[in-house]
């Protein structure tokens, strides 16, 4: 006779099974805990700006969001609170953090700053430069708001997913089904979208960053960088 | 002697209400008397606020409440790395683990994971073998280049940024399957082999942006 314990692990067994291809992507639906979240980031990017004195910050969060109603009640949750992590000695321990949450309508902006503590549990730098920026919720790019505030600009709401994958394919490639990709293939991601947050800010703010980190570029300074999304306890 | 009788029990009171104020100070259920009197005094750090006695300044700025302690669900440095390399059952763990001590949890797993994708792995464009290539993997951070190109790899920068535009899959399908030879990959699906180097989907399918906030608008 099968407990309640037992029970409740064979469905979840069976839903993992049933769900598995899924869980193969970016960071997308990546494991149990977060899958499907308000906490679950699909991707991160870092990239020189157009202005190339400036680095650009994208956190993706709650990937694979169909067009239309689904995108449209997607929220940030005031309860998460996405942070960027920089190392600037190449020790992986964060020297400065970039902290966003949501309040109300708007995305709230501390830092760069020297975090409070290091590691898993986080509290918010609030004595830190403070930035808010309207939650975009049009689906044009006139209709993007952007704030602008010490040198940085912020965006928070819905984008396209810039990430671009035959996830599918792959899929059935693990399996077995297949054994190789297509020359052309099929974007699992087309037409889908995410919640995003694009912070760009004066590399200058981020100091110099370390040599010797990367081997394939030695002599190149290197910010090693990282994105976590918090829950509040 | 009437006089000490008025005394003691102004004595006693004085004492209760001392005895009082260190309770109510040691729980924090009210504030000292000064972080309500609208003067910046004691060791406040703003106006009635701050220091060793008042409720933290930057606790409630513009009346918007940001206190609290945050706790770690997720997070993300190159792109599916615990997707392709950490087994299924231990994400949730590489999720809340800092990125300094992913290496000892992790790198065997990913080893592991790399020789069940990919058994006659043998080295790959950089010159790594299983072992060194799962080292990098582990040390899970996105390097972002201070000055130069900052791209996951464009065919000659390798490792220096992520842009929304590189074609991150196709790489990280390069290193696991392609071989030591960049411009002889191993199964490119010519020779009898599958094609297993790229997926065949090489840009996104809505244009970005040329400047902020750079990524598409939404469907």
């Amino acid at each position: 006779m099968m407990n309640k314990t037992k029970l409740t692990f064979a469905i979840a067994f069976l839903g993992m099974l049933i769900t598995a291809p899924f869980l193969l992507a970016g960071d997308h639906f990546d494991a149990p805990a977060v899958s499907g979240t308000s906490s679950d980031l699909s991707s991160f990017y870092a990239f020189e700006g157009a202005n190339t004195n400036n680095l650009v910050l994208v956190a993706n969060l709650q990937g694979l969001l169909p067009s239309g109603v689904p995108t449209q009640i997607a929220q940030f949750d005031e309860d998460v609170l996405v942070e960027f992590n920089i190392d600037t000695t190449g020790d992986l321990i964060e020297d400065l953090v970039i902290q966003a949450t949501k309040r109300g309508d708007s995305m709230y902006f501390f830092g760069p700053v020297v975090p409070i503590s290091t590691g898993l549990q986080s509290e918010i730098a609030t004595f830190a430069t403070q930035s808010k920026v309207a939650i975009s919720s049009g689906t044009t790019d006139a209709e993007a708001i952007v704030a602008t505030n010490n040198g940085m600009q912020f965006f928070a709401g819905a984008r396209d997913d810039a990430f671009f994958f035959d996830l599918n394919r792959f899929n059935a490639i693990v399996s077995g089904e297949v054994t190789g990709f297509n020359e052309v293939g099929e974007d699992t991601f087309a037409g889908t979208n995410t919640l995003s947050i694009v912070v760009e800010l004066p590399k200058s703010m981020l100091g110099t960053g370390a040599i010797g980190i990367n081997p394939n570029a030695p002599t190149t300074p290197i910010y090693s960088i990282w994105v976590e999304t918090k829950r509040k306890q | 002697m009437k006089k000490n009788l008025y005394i003691l029990p102004i004595l006693f009171s004085i004492l209760l209400f001392v005895q009082c104020t260190e309770e109510i100070t040691d729980n924090s259920i009210i504030p000292n008397a000064t972080c309500t009197d609208g003067i910046q005094n004691g060791d406040e750090t703003g106006l009635d606020c701050g220091g060793s006695n008042c409720a933290p300044c930057e606790d409630a700025i513009g009346g918007i409440d940001f206190s609290g302690t945050y706790m770690q669900e997720d997070q993300v440095g190159r792109p599916a790395v615990s997707i392709v390399y950490i087994t299924p059952g231990l994400r949730d763990a590489y999720n809340t683990t800092i990125p300094s001590e992913l290496t000892a949890n992790f790198q065997q797993d990913m080893q592991a994971n790399l020789l069940l994708h990919h058994p006659a792995y043998s080295t790959n464009i950089l010159g790594q073998d299983a072992t060194a290539f799962s080292t990098l993997l582990s040390k899970d951070v996105l390097w972002v280049g201070q000055s130069g190109i900052t791209t996951f790899y464009d065919g000659t920068n390798i490792l220096t940024g992520r842009r929304l535009q590189d074609d991150v899959m196709d790489f990280h399908l390069l290193l696991l399957y392609g071989g030591a030879d960049v411009n002889n990959p191993l199964n490119d699906g010519t020779n009898g082999q599958p094609l297993l180097i790229r997926d065949g989907v090489s840009e996104n399918d809505k244009p970005f942006l040329a400047n902020f906030p750079y990524l598409a608008s939404p469907f």
